[in-house]
């Protein structure tokens, strides 16, 4: 693998240039745009042929993401390696130019089932499938490579009927579809999620626990032997609804008979609590005939008298949670109602807790007479004991902790201010902390571990300078998201040494950059140089404002990435820099100086090093030569300001009258000396 | 007791006038003697020098610079006039001669109302001379101060603004 995770083709500009020739992946994948193939498309990717330049046989295709949609780079190399898993294999991935996509886009090679999907996307109906080959060949081997993959740290969540694909030479195995193409669970239907998952939108589930995979898995199972999608035409509302109703088991089944033989692994696939929930060792015991039996549905608890909320009656705490958190400004004002405190005590188990929580709500109640208005932390932070299974509940943001970084992704990326604003919120008011040490508790498991990147979130968010705040915890939550600066985000920087040969083509092509100083450009340094660089970015701030203090940080900044990483020469983006920093002449207070300034950075700017064009603009010897100079003409100018003053005010008679008669007296005895002098000489 | 003093005081107190006359007396009886000894040049010189003379008169000031100008303005007119009396015989005649001559006085008088003449307009000449100067020295000062301000620009303080601390250290 020539350029395992790298660049294809090297990126140079737009649709038009790049549609002279479908791109290049590892110097040998030749996709081709021509071609697309519909039914390998996936949801945030569409799929088309490639060509394997080394062994033109290779039956391969590749799924080119959408614009915002993120891949998961860290499942991509151990799954890459995994020829003994039944898992779609990534191949080689990359960036590559395409014709139709006006911008450069990541791409994944995958090799290409010898079938089709099992069930072709969005068909809610299909031909059910024999129970024995089910187990046989999907359930069984299924479960082994997601066991396998789980051991690894690695959560497929994709499984489901239409990314089941036939494998092998005679199509004889069932081979699960890839999972790298999209955020985990992003393209999961509700029917196919666990409740908390289902509840919490796509972008925001993140990879969960193997124990997820295995929900999938029967949902899968129990599509299959149906021969029908579970709750197909249900909304994702309607079948969290079913399941917490119901429980999962006998909300999929939706009244129809339990196909013969699955009843066991079914329910124990689809019990709603993940450690009642079957793995793979059960499955393998099933699967071998013995007798395990799977705990009966843990429905969520019922109270015995409903709470009514927006005009609805909600009978339990989960689904009420979920109430809260679609509608958190009218819950802050339920949960100060009496009733609702008086409710929930009856329904919580633990004494302490409900203690907990009644004095949580009085001190909530105090704090609303003095302070009225809706009250979000206080909902979020219900909404945690109410589910604690559940996603985050802020502020209409609902994601589990570490899909956080993909909704933060999609609220920069839509320009939605007040989401990633209420992201940020989450993270400095410690809510994601409390959510995992909540869950630390509620489940005897250790997450301190976990704990750690949040707590250093809020150390970056506190910190509003450039290289912090918002923008580097979006790179800090997602480690592989291309830079989204305005000026390089079509060109898909994913890359600290693509970054400068980006802008200097930007600039080549364009003319220039809307402006060099972008935080972006120094939140993504930050997040990929991986080294403390703190210095540079105090440079930055101590500017106080000045807009040209403030270029020549990034520039500074821009330089050192030029000397860690090249290239060695960057001549259009000098040129440009050099005529948008001339302003920055106007630092040196004399004339004289302002020319050498300009005449030096006209001198540097084709040389294409952004170190000179900086130490042109910033040579400190000349600057201190200029203050130096900038006080003495002051002081010599207020001198002579003085002075003339005193000429203009002072009276030229005054004292001219002793000194002519001195003058007189003197000019007349010079006069007799002379006189007699001459006299005398004769 | 006390009238024997004071008495006696007044008597010591009478003793110094009568020494000071005697010493005054001395000079110009020396003088008088003198003058009758050379009295040809007596006769010059006295009439010579009346302008001085006028001057010391009328000159109330200290020091007496209308006085010593005119002196030294009548004595370089006057010295001529002695050496001739003196290497022509030096005597009454001759000297009366001389005094009735009208160049003698056109010359001394002459050169005492230059004297004159120099004492009351030298100091407007001078006041003059140095609003001259002034001018010259504000005209370099402002000279300077533009090319300052064309060189360091907005970093030079207007008039308006307050001189900044230390700023005016050097003379200009």
């Amino acid at each position: 693998m020539p350029d395992a995770g790298g660049k294809g083709t090297p990126i140079d500009g737009s649709g038009a240039e790049a549609a002279t020739a479908p791109s290049v992946l590892g110097g040998r994948y030749r996709l081709v745009d021509d071609e697309p193939i519909a039914e390998l498309d996936s949801p945030g990717a569409t799929a088309c042929v490639v060509r394997d330049n080394n062994s033109p046989s290779a039956n391969l295709f590749a799924r080119v993401l959408a614009a915002g949609i993120i891949p998961r780079k860290d499942t991509m190399i151990p799954l890459r390696g995994g020829r003994d898993v039944q898992i779609m294999r990534p191949v080689e991935w990359g960036v590559v130019a395409l014709r139709p996509l006006k911008r450069n886009a990541f791409a994944i090679v995958f090799e290409r089932p010898a079938g089709g999907p099992l069930v072709s996307p969005g068909a809610a109906a299909f031909a059910p499938m024999p129970v024995s080959d089910l187990t046989t060949r999907v359930l069984g081997p299924a479960a082994l490579a997601l066991a396998h993959i789980g051991r690894r740290g690695i959560t497929h969540r994709a499984v489901r009927p239409d990314n089941l694909f036939m494998g092998g030479e005679d199509t004889s195995h069932v081979l699960i579809g890839e999972c790298v193409s999209c955020p985990p669970g992003f393209g999961q239907p509700a029917a196919f999620e666990t409740i908390e998952m289902a509840m919490t939108p796509p972008l925001g589930r993140g990879p969960g626990t193997p124990a997820d995979d295995m929900y999938a898995l029967g949902v899968t199972v129990l599509a299959l032997a149906l021969g029908r999608i579970p709750l197909a035409g249900l909304s994702a509302e309607e079948i969290v609804e079913a399941k917490l109703a119901r429980g999962s088991f006998i909300a999929l089944l939706a009244g129809e008979r339990v196909p013969f033989g699955l009843r066991e692994v079914l329910r124990g696939l689809l019990a709603d609590h993940p450690k009642e929930r079957w793995g793979l060792p059960q499955i393998e015991q099933w699967l071998g005939g013995g007798i395990n039996k799977s705990i009966h549905d843990n429905v969520q608890s019922r109270m015995d008298r409903p709470i009514t909320f927006r005009g609805k009656d909600y009978w339990g705490f989960r689904d009420l949670a979920d109430a809260f958190g679609k509608n958190w400004q009218a819950a802050s004002t339920t949960i100060l109602e009496e009733g609702f405190s008086k409710w929930t005590a009856r329904g919580l188990g633990d004494a302490d807790l409900a203690e907990d929580v009644a004095r949580t709500l009085k001190s909530a109640r105090i704090e609303a007479a003095s302070n009225p208005g809706p009250d979000p932390k206080l909902v979020a932070q219900i909404c945690t004991i109410l589910d604690p299974d559940g996603p985050m509940r802020y502020r209409g943001i609902i994601a589990m902790p570490n899909g956080l970084g993909p909704i933060f992704a999609a609220a920069v990326r839509d320009g939605a201010r007040d989401d990633v604003s209420h992201i940020c919120d989450m993270l400095v008011k410690g809510l994601v902390i409390d959510w995992l040490t909540w869950r630390e508790e509620n489940e005897n498991s250790d997450l301190a571990l976990a704990l750690k990147p949040y707590k250093q979130f809020q150390q970056l968010l506190r910190h509003a300078g450039p290289g912090y705040g918002a923008e580097r915890c979006l790179y800090e939550l997602n480690p592989h998201l291309p830079c989204q600066a305005p000026a390089v985000e079509p060109y898909y920087v994913e890359k600290l040494e693509e970054l400068l040969p980006t802008l200097e083509m930007v600039v080549r092509r364009t003319g220039g950059l809307p402006t060099i100083y972008d935080r972006h450009f120094a939140a993504f340094i930050a997040n990929r140089a991986k080294r403390n660089m703190d210095r540079e970015f105090a440079a930055m701030e101590d500017v106080r404002g000045d807009p040209v203090l403030v270029k020549l940080g990034m520039v500074r900044l821009l330089a050192w990435l030029q000397t860690e990483y090249g290239p060695v020469s960057l001549p259009n983006l000098t040129e440009w820099l050099a005529a948008d920093l001339e302003s920055a002449a106007d630092r040196f207070a004399s004339k004289t100086m302002r020319g050498e300034v300009r005449r030096r950075l006209a001198a540097v700017a084709p040389q294409g090093e952004l170190a000179a064009v900086y130490n042109a603009v910033c040579d400190k010897s000349l600057l201190a030569r200029d203050d130096t100079g900038r006080r003495a003409a002051v002081q010599e100018y207020v001198a002579a300001r003085r002075r003339i003053g005193e000429l203009e005010s002072s009276d030229a008679t005054l004292g001219a009258r002793e000194l002519g008669a001195r003058v007189a007296a003197w000019l007349g005895g010079a006069a007799a000396l002379v006189s007699a002098a001459l006299v005398i000489l004769g | 007791m006390a009238t024997a003093r004071t008495t006696a005081r007044m008597k010591r107190r009478r003793r110094p006038n009568t020494s000071a006359i005697s010493r005054g007396l001395g000079p110009i009886l020396i003088s008088f003697f003198a003058a009758l000894v050379v009295l040809p040049t007596t006769i010059v010189a006295t009439v010579g020098l009346l302008p001085a003379i006028a001057a010391f008169m009328v000159d109330e000031d200290r020091p007496r610079y209308l006085f010593r100008g005119v002196l030294g303005m009548n004595l370089a007119a006057l010295w001529p006039f002695l050496n001739r009396l003196w290497w022509h015989g030096n005597d009454v005649r001759l000297a009366v001669a001389i005094v009735g001559d009208v160049y003698t006085w056109a010359a001394i008088y002459g050169a005492s109302g230059l004297g004159w003449l120099l004492f009351y307009t030298m100091p407007s000449l001078l006041a003059g001379l140095r609003r001259f100067a002034a001018q010259r020295r504000i005209e370099q000062l402002k000279s300077r101060q533009a090319e300052l301000k064309a060189e360091w620009g907005a970093a030079i303080p207007d008039g308006s603004e307050a001189v900044p601390a230390g700023a005016a250290g050097s003379g200009g």
